[in-house]
């Protein structure tokens, strides 16, 4: 060996100083680094098992909120047509009511044009009927003579005597 | 004043109508229906109002009052008016018993009737 130039106990002295600062690094450094690496890695392994979970756990929501929202568009368009329904039958009640509602009119008003067509035609009746005897008076008043009138008279008279023999 | 054709024609046809000339029974009644039984209370009455349309001589007078003397069985003063609205013809009262024989009072019977 010292042909080789090692120095036995320099080589024995660093082989002491190596295992000593092997020691003291292992315990000092090696160790600890070791464990907050292994913790660091925990925690990334656990964050990436969160975020796998979280990621997941996205998709079901987003499947979730896809069903609710195509529940939500089913249920929207049943209420729409349902609404339409109900909008098309209220209008055909509507229709229905109006065409009532005119018929009704158009009878009061019929009802009330014949009232009035019958009250103008009786009044045109009494009014002809009173203008006639009126005209017929005045033109009997103007017309008969004297002679006419006693001739009447005797007439009547002689009837009144009849009536009272026969009574 | 002369009166009219047509205006003649129609008065004519009044005339005769209330005289009893037609033959129809449907309508104004005949002079001779107007007289009704003497009520019971005219029986009682002594004075009969009579209205004339002109001046009734003492004969036409003689006669009402013997018509009206048979009727009633009694004797009947008659107090006499002259109302020229009634035309020609005359108009009795006796109590509550009326015969109006004046064409005005056909007139208005008819008017009655048609109206």
């Amino acid at each position: 060996m010292e042909q080789l130039g090692i120095e036995p106990k320099l080589l024995a002295a660093q082989l002491v100083n190596f295992s000593i600062i092997l020691f003291v690094l292992t315990k000092l450094l090696y160790t600890p680094i070791l464990s907050i690496l292994e913790k660091r890695k925990k925690q990334i392994e656990e964050g990436l098992l969160l975020t796998e979970k979280m990621k997941a756990e996205e998709i079901k929501m987003e499947e979730k909120k896809e069903k609710l929202l195509d529940q939500a568009r089913k249920d929207a368009h049943v209420i729409i047509e349902e609404g339409k329904k109900q909008a098309k039958e209220e209008e055909k009640e509507i229709i229905a009511k109006a065409h009532m509602d005119a018929e009704e009119v158009m009878e009061k008003a019929k009802k009330e044009i014949e009232h009035l067509r019958e009250e103008m035609e009786k009044q045109m009746k009494k009014q002809t009927i009173e203008t006639a005897i009126l005209m017929a008076k005045r033109l009997l008043d103007r017309s008969l003579d004297v002679a006419k009138k006693l001739e009447i008279s005797d007439k009547h008279i002689k009837e009144l005597e009849s009536f009272s023999k026969s009574n | 004043m002369a009166l009219s054709k047509d205006a003649k024609g129609f008065v004519d046809g009044v005339v005769g109508y209330l005289s009893n000339d037609r033959r129809s029974q449907d309508s104004v009644p005949k002079v001779s229906e107007l007289f009704r039984k003497v009520t019971a209370k005219a029986l009682k009455e002594k004075t009969a109002n009579v209205e004339t349309a002109i001046v009734f001589s003492a004969s036409q007078l003689a006669l009402l009052s013997q018509a009206l003397e048979t009727l009633t069985g009694h004797t009947v003063e008659l107090n006499v008016r002259v109302d020229p609205a009634l035309i020609a013809g005359f108009r009795i009262t006796v109590g509550d018993w009326v015969v109006d024989t004046s064409l005005s009072g056909q007139l208005e019977a008819m008017e009655t009737l048609l109206l």
